[in-house]
């Protein structure tokens, strides 16, 4: 059981068995390398995807076929995991015990789901002109619209700043350039390069037995008929050089710090050395007793929120913090300090508890929706680490203080960017009332 | 030990339980093995009670707002902690909210169940309002007030109830104003809690991974084994089927301009069976020309009558009903007329038999799956509760209904039904 198996060059199927759920899962990803001259046009035909596929080329007509097979719902998404671009599809649909007048859900859903990505509409032999035009507008919108939500802007920035030259700075939209640069001829030829060189995993989640379910994904798998499949690495940069400082100004009341670091990752890191910069990432700064919460907000209220997120494919860590333009520096200093009262091993019990407990919650929840245990098993492969949920936890409990200490002696600053707000735009705060 | 009546549902193979403790409280258990358990506890009251009594008392009436500053204050405990704390260490989040004819008291957890359960019985059961302490919260929810108003959704929702309706007590905002929450006092609050949280108005319903003796041993444990039962007799104002205004305009910081539609429905019903059966046929109503394969909803958007998308609800209280439909639209007035005119004129423009078997399955489908979350679960038992009903109905009601039966229904809904519409412009920035 939750095994994997090979379907063919680069495709892996993975069948979760469970009878917790009234429906079944089936999903598709469809994992390339992250770089310049692909991002927006995977993430474009991504879009296209959603709106449909030969058999029913129209908003409502594919809204129709799917209302007719209960209410089956599609899930369509694109995702940067490392250096890696993932396009994911999902149909989840009413298991065939519930289903009251005899329609065969299951086939047809997985078979619609292969429909969108091996049988799209097309004109002249290639993506309708208008569809794709429509969507390299919209896809335009978003990419402007990132100015709009400062916290993810913030991010985006820095990340840029660090990682200049490295695929991980790109980002999901492309430029306005790349966007502009897509016919949908070009985008026709993407759309085989995709279905040759991507890796591919399969998974079945859901009541349906393992023959059949296997079944379901060899007829996928089959569809995918010219297979050169490409390696994608991520590219590791353990150790920071200097630190680099970058300040912009925006129209706003609260300014806007983030910090990037490199977390030491090497291509041999054990996978203790990684659950421990894991654990070390909930007591920095994820927690709800987390060091930067309690001491950066909450002791010295130099901000509003401040808080972490650890990326172990890429071996980089973000602080992010809303702070006012005059305690930035403090600011900084303070989530500094903070690091270092973990490199020498300050951490008390009720942090490490609250830590491992946040831990525990997070993995015990992974079996409550088929979505969630597929997105474990997915996550792992990517990481090429193939434990259970139980299994992870337990290696996290079994951490010491000492091998969190030890994590966190190995990070360093890379880059400082702060969004100075010069405006009167309300601040935002993340405290409660 | 307690006795408990058992529901069950042969199609999901699951079943629930329900008791009444001698305190007069009501619990619904739903053992189900997933691993977040929900727990809510209730009470009937809401934003619509505002003059009662409860036994003996002279009737008193009390200021907009009470019920949701109940709802914040009970948080505090005797000692100045925040009952919310108390569950983070058990790896517990804890909630709360107010609506027009509920207050609810909830929290989700992977862990710990049962001292949870047991902080949140003793929490909601031990009120401590002071002077001071209603002072300090008046200035916190005055500023959640403040914030509400910026917020263009929440100011199109009471405009349009203020235009469907004259004189219920719905048109008041759940939260009061700044000024009818600067009236309320510890007396005040006491009374309200001791009028509408007597147990025997309370109910609690448990979606986890646990047994049903386990959770009357914690009722046992925190609660008291008497029942306090004073008759609550509540006051509402006369409504009838005329509407207060068809059309209101604002004016406010907003991209595209906004618009609610609504119609108002006063229908009474014989039993809570009936009251099901007619939020199911609402509902396939709405699903027949708003869903995104709808022929109507496909017209709309073709026309560039809306943007992103159309949203359809059909909300049911105990004294009153209303459809309401929103949108954001350059043409606000051309889609609120397309869309007056095709249900006024329902009868020619009827669904076929083959939309409304598809329809059919997506509401039962929705009906099943909404049995995967814990939450969920908790919801519905609670709601299906409060009104009469058993959850589990709401499957067979949605499998029987027929064509025959939903165009019959269509066609009479709108009969002497009045529209109206609240419409929300972007505010022109003034040159000087």
């Amino acid at each position: 059981m939750n095994q994997t198996k090979i379907l063919g060059e680069a495709i892996t199927f993975r069948y979760l068995p469970t009878d917790l759920f009234t429906t079944d899962y089936f999903s598709v990803h469809f994992i390339l390398p992250l770089a310049k001259d692909t991002v927006a046009g995977y993430t474009l035909l991504s879009k296209l995807f959603k709106k449909g596929c030969r058999a029913y080329p129209s908003q409502g007509a594919f809204a129709k076929r799917l209302e007719e097979l209960y209410a089956s719902s599609l899930g369509i998404s694109v995702s940067k995991q490392g250096e890696q671009q993932m396009l994911s599809l999902s149909i989840e649909f009413l298991s065939s015990r519930f289903v009251y007048d005899g329609v065969d859900v299951a086939s047809e859903a997985c078979k619609l789901l292969s429909d969108v990505i091996c049988d799209p509409y097309l004109e002249n032999g290639v993506f309708s002109a208008s569809f794709v035009e429509r969507e390299k507008i919209a896809l335009k919108d978003q990419l402007r619209a990132t100015i709009n939500d400062k916290r993810s802007y913030v991010l985006k920035r820095c990340r840029e700043v660090m990682c200049e030259g490295e695929a991980y700075s790109l980002a999901l939209e492309g430029t306005e350039e790349s966007i502009d640069s897509i016919t949908p001829a070009s985008l026709w030829a993407l759309y085989q390069k995709m279905l040759s060189e991507a890796k591919i995993e399969i998974f079945y989640v859901g009541r349906e037995t393992e023959q059949v379910a296997e079944a379901r994904a060899r007829a996928l798998a089959e569809r995918f008929a010219v297979r050169h499949p490409q390696r994608c690495d991520t590219v590791l940069v353990p150790h920071a050089k200097t630190v680099k400082r970058v300040t912009e100004s925006v129209d706003a009341k609260q300014g806007k710090l983030a910090m990037g670091f490199r977390t030491g990752i090497e291509k041999d890191t054990s996978i203790k050395d990684k659950d421990a910069l894991l654990l070390f990432n909930i007591i920095y700064g994820t927690s709800p007793v987390s060091k930067l919460f309690m001491n950066v907000r909450e002791k010295r209220s130099l901000c509003y929120y401040c808080s972490s997120r650890n990326d172990n494919q890429k071996g980089i860590l973000f602080v992010q913090s809303g702070v006012e333009n005059d305690k930035a520096q403090e600011a900084e200093e303070e989530i500094l300090i903070q690091l270092q009262e973990i490199r020498d091993g300050h951490i008390d019990e009720a942090e490490m508890i609250a830590a491992k407990q946040a831990f525990r919650d997070m993995t015990r929840s992974v079996s409550d929706s088929p979505y969630m245990l597929e997105q474990w098993y997915l996550k792992r492969s990517m990481l090429g680490d193939n434990r259970t949920p139980q299994e992870m936890n337990e290696a996290i409990e079994a951490l010491t203080l000492e091998d969190v200490s030890l994590a966190a002696r190995k990070i360093t600053l890379d880059t400082v960017f702060f969004l100075r707000g010069d405006g009167e735009e309300e601040a935002e705060n993340d405290g409660q009332l | 030990m307690g006795s408990f009546e058992c529901f069950e549902n042969a199609v999901l193979g699951e079943k629930y339980y329900k008791t009444v403790h001698p305190s007069g409280f009501t619990i619904l258990i739903y053992p189900k093995k997933l691993s977040t358990s929900y727990v809510m506890l209730s009470t009937r009251y809401g934003s619509l009670e505002k003059t009662f009594r409860a036994g003996n008392d002279e009737f008193c009436t009390v200021p907009d707002g009470v019920a949701h500053f109940l709802e914040h204050k009970l948080f505090e405990e005797e000692d100045g902690s925040d009952a919310f704390a108390k569950f983070a260490p058990l790896g517990a989040s804890a909630n709360a909210f107010t609506s027009h004819e509920m207050t609810s008291y909830l929290f989700s957890t992977t862990d710990c169940l049962t001292e949870s359960l047991a902080v949140l019985l003793d929490f909601v059961t031990h009120p401590y309002f002071t002077d001071e302490n209603v002072r300090k919260e008046q200035g916190i929810i005055a500023q959640e007030i403040g914030m509400c108003q910026d917020d263009p959704q929440n100011r199109l929702y009471y405009s349009l109830l203020e235009g469907l309706y004259r004189e219920h007590n719905i048109r008041i905002d759940i939260a009061g104003t700044v000024k009818s929450i600067s009236e309320i006092t510890p007396e005040i609050l006491y009374r309200c809690y001791r009028t509408f949280y007597q147990l025997s108005n309370m109910v609690l319903a448990v979606c986890g991974d646990i047994a049903p003796e386990t959770v009357l041993e914690i009722a046992d444990r925190v609660l008291p084994q008497k029942a306090e039962n004073r008759e609550i007799e509540c006051v509402y104002p006369q409504e009838d089927s005329r509407i207060e205004r068809a059309y209101t305009e604002l004016h406010m910081a907003v991209a595209t301009p906004m618009l609610a539609l609504g119609v108002k429905d006063l229908t009474q019903f014989k039993t809570p069976g009936d009251r099901m059966r007619y939020g199911v046929l609402a509902e396939m109503l709405g699903k027949c020309y708003f869903s995104r394969s709808a022929e109507f909803y496909n017209e709309l958007y073709d026309a560039g009558l809306f943007a992103k998308t159309i949203n359809y609800s059909f909300d049911m209280l105990n004294s009153c009903s209303y459809l309401m439909i929103t949108a954001e639209s350059e043409k606000p007035n051309e889609l609120f007329e397309r869309t007056k005119n095709l249900l006024q004129n329902i009868s020619g423009n009827l669904p076929s038999e083959e939309d409304f078997l598809r329809i059919k399955r997506v509401m039962y489908s929705n009906h099943i799956r909404s049995f995967d979350s814990t939450e969920n679960i908790a919801f519905a038992l609670t709601e299906s509760f409060l009104q009469g009903g058993d959850v589990f109905e709401i499957g067979d009601i949605i499998s029987s209904v027929t064509y025959e039966e939903f165009t019959r229904f269509a066609c009479a809904f709108f009969d002497g039904k009045e529209f109206a519409l609240s419409v929300i412009y972007p505010s022109t920035k003034e040159k000087s």
